[in-house]
Order: structure tokens, then sequence, then C-alpha cells
């Protein structure tokens, strides 16, 4: 609740507890809960201004070293490379010996010292003309900087390190590269993070931000290792493009199945950004591919980059993880990663990818409302939303006059609207909150 | 986590941010007071670094070498050593390569690649490798790149060739200077000696 709303609704309890409305237990346990998130946005307002304080200044200081400044000696420009990184660590070190200390200090003392770092190997690099890609200066960066997200509990730094491997790794597509510089040491480097998140016994689990950058990161991670594969597997030309985004799609379906604990299976969608993100990318690529006129050479792409290791393996990850979708009964996630299987599926029927992908999303739309009816978790305006999605589709590239198709449009938007008010008064029905 | 953990992260960490950059400046300046100097012929054109600033992206005209019949089996990504021998024209070229460090001489550790424009080695011209060097950039002041630009852009017309100096010892090279027909591009911005 934000901020104006707990005012005021402290400021109420005093007439509901005269007219009887809440008792007087219940008007204190209110009164104490939202005093402790009043404080709670308290310390997130003063580490949003740490943030960004420790932020200016560090991207100061790089902007400063940027403009180079030649007019100083080389042991003078080393002295402000090493100076500032001297006095970060200084400050850190000082907090950590203090034990316990809020978190704006920890959060903008690791974000300082990761920038005054970053400052320092650039000044460095730039003294002496250092050459190398920008992304290779980054991974060392990152890797310089990541222990400090072990040692302060550092959120922005273990998100600063969870977005660098990520670019790092989609920069590396470089053929016949040794393999320390591509990105099949990905996974190593994502190890990194462990010891921050979720910890040597698991004691610290992902807050949602964190898990919004690392689904971006291990997305990032599975398309380098796709991109990479279709370069150096031999494929015909025109087959790498399709091949490494079959694959990609693939990897979002195993990376949307990650299994969840007993408490996640019912939380909101909002909250599990490693199963929306695959799922917008999955549904996207479905509702394109009820589009393609001739899917033969996508089809055909799909299994070469299923005869590839990287295939084959995202293949068996992409098994696994469905068997354990399947025991936790999240069918109506399972409906929408089978999305990459089809083009596979199209080699095997006498139907066109189109048709295929069409139909399969017409089951997944139905499947998420019929599950709902049966108690299952699903999202029935999400599969209202994918049959509306798809006659719209289908309409539009139809060769129906336009007064056809607006009139199909309109009965959509109506049928769509009179479902939406349905659920309404179903939730309402059954006592659960509108959405 | 246990706070002892916690230390031994921060001064690993504090340890690693101190030890990396001193490593480089060591081996650097060892190229710089030690080294010999290395003359190559180059092109420069002026990009800018997201993080590092604007440099003359330092391009070596000649970067490709051919591999005796014994390193035929080398391909690209490989690391090698390319010795570098001075010619007729005072500038320094690509010479032998080999996969153990040379015993005398100026080297450099470089990687081989294919050349531009070609996915795969056809067979009869296997033995012709590109190579990365290990110098590709030459930092300037943000107000002299533009003029730095448009001096090495009026000396070239007409085919004249701009020349990178480069110290080298030990497989490694720093890059100190650029000149155009003997005169030092630091000179002209009027900077003053690496």
């Amino acid at each position: 609740m934000k901020a104006p709303e707990q005012s005021w609704l402290l400021r109420q309890l005093e007439g509901w507890e005269a007219e009887g409305l809440v008792t007087a237990d219940s008007a204190k346990v209110l009164r104490e809960r939202f005093k402790a998130q009043g404080a709670a946005s308290a310390g997130t307002g003063a580490l949003m201004l740490g943030i960004v304080g420790a932020l200016l200044l560090g991207s100061g200081l790089i902007v400063l070293i940027s403009h180079n400044w030649d007019a100083f000696s080389r042991f003078q420009r080393l002295a402000c490379a090493f100076v500032p990184l001297l006095l970060s660590q200084v400050w850190t070190a000082s907090l950590l010996r203090r034990g316990t200390v809020e978190v704006w200090k920890r959060e903008s003392a690791g974000l300082l010292q990761t920038l005054t770092t970053g400052a320092c190997i650039a000044l460095v690099s730039q003294i002496y003309q250092m050459g190398g890609e920008w992304t290779q200066f980054l991974l060392v960066w990152c890797l310089l900087t990541v222990p400090l997200a072990w040692a302060l509990r550092a959120r922005f730094v273990a998100i600063f390190y969870a977005l660098g491997i990520g670019v790092w790794a989609l920069s590396q597509s470089r053929v016949n590269a040794p393999w320390h510089e591509t990105p099949w040491i990905y996974p190593l480097l994502l190890l990194a993070l462990w010891p921050y998140c979720p910890g040597f016994r698991l004691q610290q689990l992902p807050d949602l931000l964190f898990r919004r950058v690392l689904t971006l990161s291990v997305a990032a991670g599975i398309a380098a290792c796709s991109i990479r594969t279709c370069l150096n597997s031999g494929l015909p030309a025109p087959q790498v493009e399709g091949a490494a985004f079959w694959l990609l799609l693939l990897g979002a379906s195993g990376l949307s199945l990650f299994p969840l604990s007993k408490t996640a299976l019912t939380d909101s969608l909002n909250t599990k950004p490693q199963v929306v993100f695959p799922c917008l990318v999955l549904l996207h690529y479905g509702f394109f591919a009820t589009l393609l006129e001739g899917g033969e050479a996508f089809t055909a792409a799909a299994v070469s980059g299923m005869h590839t290791h990287w295939g084959r393996l995202l293949l068996v990850v992409f098994a696994v993880l469905g068997a354990v979708a399947v025991r936790q009964r999240r069918f109506a996630l399972l409906s929408l990663a089978m999305i990459p299987l089809l083009p596979l599926l199209a080699t095997l029927l006498p139907v066109s990818l189109s048709t295929l992908s069409t139909l399969h999303l017409t089951a997944v739309g139905l499947t998420l409302i019929v599950l709902d009816f049966y108690g299952k978790p699903s999202s029935p305006r999400g599969g209202a939303a994918i049959l509306t999605g798809l006659i719209v589709i289908r309409i539009f590239d139809s060769h129906f006059s336009l007064v056809a198709k607006g009139l199909v449009f309109m009965g959509a938007g109506i049928a769509f609207l009179a479902f939406n008010h349905f659920m309404s008064r179903r939730k309402q029905h059954l006592g659960a909150p509108a959405a | 986590m246990k706070p002892d953990f916690r230390l031994l992260a921060f001064g690993a960490a504090c340890v690693a941010q101190w030890a990396a950059p001193l490593a480089s400046i060591y081996v650097r300046e060892d190229a710089i007071q030690r080294g010999a100097v290395v003359r190559v012929a180059v092109s420069a054109p002026d990009p800018f670094d997201p993080l590092r600033g604007r440099y003359l992206q330092v391009r070596p005209l000649e970067s490709e070498v051919v591999l005796d019949p014994e390193l035929a089996h080398l391909t690209s990504g490989q690391k090698v050593w390319v010795q570098l021998q001075k010619g007729p024209d005072e500038l320094h070229h690509l010479g032998k390569v080999t996969t153990q460090k040379p015993v005398s001489g100026d080297y450099l550790l470089m990687t081989l690649r294919l050349p531009r424009g070609r996915s795969s080695a056809p067979a009869d011209s296997a033995s012709r490798l590109s190579v990365d060097w290990p110098v590709d950039r030459f930092f300037v002041n943000e107000k002299s790149a533009p003029q730095a630009d448009d001096w090495l852009r009026e000396k070239t017309r007409g085919g004249r060739t701009i020349v990178a100096e480069l110290r080298v010892l030990n497989g490694t090279a720093v890059l100190t200077d650029i000149a155009v027909d003997g005169r030092s591009f630091r000179d002209v911005l009027k900077q003053p000696a690496q």
C-alpha cells in the first residue's frame, strides 16, 4: 500500500474503532502493521537515494576519465585511477568492521566500489592503449567486483554482475574462439552468484527485481549459446538464423518450466518473471507461425537445430522439466511450453506449420479457460486473449471484405468483454476478489 | 553467510582489484622502458569506446601470414608467436609463425583468424591466415580526437602511410605513438610524449 493510503487508513482507524467497525485488538494489529510498512518504505527511499548518489559519483568519475586528461603525467593519471578505488575500499571496510549497517549504506558502498574499480581499470587501459572489445573489459570488471555482492550482500552489485555476464555472453559469437572466450562458460559465470543467492545453505531467495534480472541474463546466455552453436555447426547459411531462433525458443520453454516451490505455485504470475518473459516470447512466435505461408524452411532449420549437441541438451532439459511440471500439475504452462515442438511435429504430420500452430494456440486458449472451470491453476483471461488474438490475426490475414472483417472484429470484441464480465461475476460468486 | 567469509570475500576482491591493473601496468611499463621500437603501417579512423572515451582505431595494414607446411594444421582461434622483421622501408613486417616462443628477436603473441570474407579454409589457401594484432586502439583526448582525425585524413591523402610506433618486449606490445612522414601525432597535437 502506498504511503498516502497508509496514512489515510491510520487516520480512519480511530473513528472505525469508536463506531465498533473494528475491535481494539484489530485496530492495534493494523496500526502496527502499517507503521512497520511505513518505516520500510522510508528505508526504500534512503536506499534509492543512496544508490542514485553512488551511481552519480561513480559515473561522473568514468565520464571524467573518458575526457582523457593528456595534460597530466602518467603517474598523476595513475594516481587518479587508484585513489578513488582506495577510498571506496576503506569506506566499505569500515562498514564491514562495524557489522550491522543500514541497507542503503551497504548498497551504496558496494556500488561505489564497483564503479571506482571500473574507473580504475578503464584509466589503466586508456593510459597503456590496451586493445580488446569493451565487452571483454566488462567481463573483467564484473569478475573483479562480484565478491562484493557476497561480502556486502549488495543486491545492485549482483544485478550489475548478472546483466554484465549476459551482455558479455551475447557478444561472444566469434567462430573458432578459444573455449574461455565462448558463451559456454556462461553457466560457470552464473555460478559465481551462488554465494549471494541462494547462499551456501539456500537461505536467500531472490527478490522480484533480482529474479527479473536473472531471467534476462539467463535468456541472454541461452541465446548466446544457441547462436554460437549454429555458427559453429557447419549448417547451411540459410538455416543458421532459423536454427538459432528455434534453439532459443526451446531454451525459453525450458526456462518457463523451471520448477517452483509449493507456495510459489499459487502465487500471482506477476511474481514469476521466469514464466512470464519466456511465455510472451513463445506466444509472439506462436502467433507469427500461424501466418507463415510455407513453414518448410523453418521446420528444416528446427530439425537441424535439434541435431546439434546444444539442441539435444536443451531437449533433455525440456523433457526433465516437463516431467516435473506434469508432477506439479502445471498443465496450462506446459501447453504453452510445447510451442517449440510444433515445427518438429510438422515434419511427421501431413499439415502445414501454420495450421498446426493455429490448432495448437486454439487448444492452448481453450485449455487455459477450461482448467479454471475445473479449479486448476490457470489464466482464463489469458486463454480468452489468445483466442481473440488468433481470430483477429486469421481474419486480418484472410481475403474477406473490409465489412466482414469489421463485423468479425466487433463480434470478437463484444465476446471478449462479455467473457471478462462473466469471469468477474463468477469470481465474485465464488467469493474471490475480481482481478 | 559467516562474517569471516564475508571479510575473506572482501579481502579477495580488494586484492584482485589492485592486482589486475598493477600486473598490466608492470608488464607494459617494462615493455615501454626496455622494449624494442617497432614501426608498422596502419590505418586509423576515429570511433568511440562507451567506457574509455575517444580513440583512433589502429588497424595494421599487414595482417596475413603464411604458415609453414608443418603448421598447416593450425586453424582460426589458435594462438601463435609471430616474429617481426624490419624491412628496407624501415617498417616492420610479419615474419615467421611458430607455436613455440622464439628465443630471440622481436615477436608478438597473436591469434589466427580466417581472412575477411572466408567462412572456411579452402584446401588451396589453407596455409594463409590472418592474425589479430594485440594493439587496436590509441586513446586520445576528447577535444583532440576530431583534430587528430582531420590531421590523419589530410596527411594520408595521396597514399602517405600512417605509422604506429610500438614498444615490444617478450611478446607484449604497447602502442606509444602514431606518425605520418616521420612527424609524431603527439607533437602535432602538442601532447607530452608517452
